[in-house]
């Protein structure tokens, strides 16, 4: 399964230039302590395998239910996790190899936004300090260049200069997520991880930030890996959607392909289970038995294949490999033995 | 859409003392629930609709909550003036809640068995044995696998899905009249979201009782209720039949929102519409319509006077509005 998926990547690099981000088979293990003298007793299996690559420009979605991994991914690629195995390329050049001041350098280029905009912004600091640190720690420019470099950025995220020398908690959710955002542009980033940004904003300000940020994507040209468990906020803002299980990818391809025909039984249940504001519309819904397995003990074979409805003995014996399903529109990558 | 109404809510008025002045958390809200019927009530954080939601059961903390005006009606009866002692035997028999986080919810230190047969024993005089078997048959039927082993458990021990069922087979095993479920698949995951409303819904029919549902989430709402209340800044702004209100929706409030929901669809769309500005600070409120400061319809009007339900009747509901979306058209699109 390595192998052929090394394969791939020789073929797809030999085809198109190198993508500003690559990720391949990457894993972060956490272990797992017990017993009398805490020793380790196993591992959970945050993530497990997972390869794919970002176009400079480009977002890519990942979907999936609380306890997939994704937010493990995401901050695995800023090394906030140390990886337990794969690699991290950025225009090529393994950033897990680097040793730690060679990190913070390459810090500049990858930035993160995270979802609960109470906890990540400290409240002894004012929002222009806040701003601001990125570029003080990197020395970035003159005390007043700085100065002017955070004006601008309130200005691109829609804040008032006068909310400077303001605390955090004299905001609303929506507006402290936009200092968070402000504070990962400061840097001029070409890639940034932005985990579940607008889960905890109420509709009508998630609408606001979500705009905010296409718009950014848009002007700027960042390329975005966009975490969320939403599907309808990941359509509406991805070029290419991933959907993660139990620490693995279990479908990859563009968003229209993943929206209009899904390939995996999971990325189908899915779908069928969100919730949709419109009551005319008749739901076929494919409601999933029980609940996800443990990453620290997964099933052996498929690890959906204790919830799959279409489940065959091959799934609960083997790992499906990762295939190609997809046609002239572009890569569709699936891994189920239905399309193996 | 006949008959007496099982639960009559008028003109409801709740206070909350806080540091910065009396905020008025629900004001002048009113609306009916009839028996067997689904009523949805959202709105965004800070609206009222959970405060709305636990006054049904006499639950605002108090202090620094108070309900200053109107009355709870539940088959005629008032609940606000009934003396506490009256009330403990009401909740739970007569009307039940559900809450968002089921792990804050239940009692970490009593196994699930414990906590339920205490309900049960509370309001049915039930034996030890007898509690525990009713506890037994009633997660079955609130579809958790394995009730016997379930209920030796600790809350701990469970999933976030099977929590959730443990809260509703609580909650159900009086049989109430109304289920009061607050943001009940929130904390869950979509596919977990679906078993459970899938659950209640099945309940409601086998137990014939009224659902309210608060929730934030319009799909739910669309997919679950018959009918529904918005909220905005403590006031019910529009409330309809839910296919008339996602169709033709009235107030521009309602209509904001449903346009500005992120939803899956056929075709990207550049960017979302949006309502421009946010919702006020409750303390600070403006005077007359609380939406006339991000509304595109404002007139003079809603600067001076405060629009009441009815005042202008639009299609299968009511809007407090003086000037609602659709005005001319009162048929729902479907």
């Amino acid at each position: 399964m390595l192998q052929s998926r090394q394969r791939r990547f020789r073929r797809a690099t030999v085809v198109s230039e190198a993508p500003l981000l690559e990720v391949r088979d990457l894993v972060k293990h956490f272990p797992v302590r017990g017993g009398l003298f805490r020793g380790i007793v196993g591992h959970v299996r945050a993530v497990d395998g997972v390869s794919f690559h970002i176009e400079a420009g480009q977002t890519l979605g990942l979907v999936g239910e609380s306890g997939c991994g994704k937010s493990t991914l995401g901050r695995a690629l800023l090394r906030l996790h140390e990886p337990t195995a794969g690699q991290v390329l950025l225009n090529g050049e393994d950033i897990t190899a680097l040793d730690a001041g060679a990190t913070t350098e390459r810090r500049r280029d990858l930035q993160m936004i995270f979802q609960d905009p109470y906890a990540s912004l400290s409240p002894r600091r004012t929002v222009g300090q806040t701003i601001r640190e990125p570029l003080d720690v990197h020395g970035i420019g003159t005390p007043s260049e700085r100065d002017a470099r955070v004006r601008e950025l309130l200005d691109v995220v829609g804040l008032r200069p006068q909310v400077l020398t303001r605390y955090p908690h004299e905001f609303s959710g929506g507006q402290r997520q936009r200092v968070g955002i402000a504070r990962a542009l400061a840097l001029n980033p070409c890639f940034i991880v932005a985990d579940e940004p607008v889960s905890a904003l109420d509709v009508s300000v998630q609408s606001q930030v979500l705009n905010l940020i296409g718009e950014l994507q848009r002007d700027k040209g960042i390329a975005f890996l966009f975490i969320s468990h939403d599907l309808a906020v990941v359509q509406h803002i991805s070029h290419a959607v991933g959907v993660m299980y139990l620490g693995r990818l279990v479908e990859l391809a563009s968003s229209e392909d993943i929206y209009s025909s899904p390939k995996h039984p999971y990325t189908q249940a899915l779908l069928s289970a969100v919730p949709q504001p419109d009551p005319t519309r008749v739901a076929s819904r494919t409601v999933l038995e029980g609940d996800v397995p443990s990453a620290a003990s997964p099933p052996p074979g498929c690890p959906f294949h204790t919830r799959c409805p279409v489940a065959t003995d091959i799934c609960r014996e083997q790992v499906p490999e990762t295939v190609d399903v997809g046609g002239a529109g572009g890569e569709h990558l699936v891994s189920c033995h239905l399309h193996s | 859409m006949s008959g007496e109404p099982l639960l009559s809510v008028d003109n409801l008025s709740i206070e909350f003392s806080t540091e910065r002045g009396v905020v008025r958390a629900v004001d002048n809200v009113s609306f009916d629930v009839r028996a067997g019927e689904t009523l949805g009530i959202v709105g965004e954080s800070g609206c009222g609709k959970t405060v709305t939601g636990l006054s049904l059961l006499r639950l605002i903390p108090s202090p620094p909550g108070r309900i200053v005006s109107g009355s709870i009606r539940l088959r005629g009866k008032d609940l606000v003036a009934l003396p506490e002692r009256d009330m403990r035997a009401i909740r739970g028999r007569d009307i039940s809640m559900i809450f968002q986080e089921p792990m804050t919810a239940l009692n970490p230190v009593f196994t699930v068995g414990n906590q339920m047969a205490e309900v049960l024993r509370r309001h049915k005089g039930l034996s030890r044995r007898q509690a525990l078997a009713g506890a037994i048959d009633m997660l079955h039927r609130v579809g958790l696998p394995d009730p016997a082993r379930r209920v030796k458990e600790y809350p701990h021990q469970l999933s976030g899905g099977m929590r959730q069922r443990v809260m509703i087979g609580m909650a159900l095993s009086c049989g109430p009249q109304i289920l009061v479920a607050d943001e009940p698949t929130t904390a869950l995951d979509v596919t977990t979201q679906a078993q459970v409303m899938e659950q209640i819904v099945a309940l409601q029919k086998e137990f014939d009782m009224a659902v309210i549902l608060i929730t934030h989430d319009l799909g739910v709402v669309a997919e679950s209720c018959q009918r529904a209340l918005v909220m905005y800044c403590g006031r019910v702004v529009e409330d309809a039949p839910v296919k008339s209100l996602f169709a033709t929706p009235h107030h521009p409030y309602t209509s904001g929102l449903l346009r500005s929901v992120a939803r899956i669809r056929p075709d990207r769309v550049a960017s979302l519409p949006v309502i421009p500005g946010m919702v006020p600070d409750l303390a600070n409120l403006p005077d007359g319509c609380r939406f006339r400061e991000r509304c595109d319809n404002a007139v003079a009007r809603c600067a001076g006077e405060t629009p009441v339900l009815d005042a202008a009747p639009v299609g299968e509901g009511v809007v407090a509005c003086f000037n609602p979306d659709n005005a001319a058209s009162g048929e729902p699109l479907s």
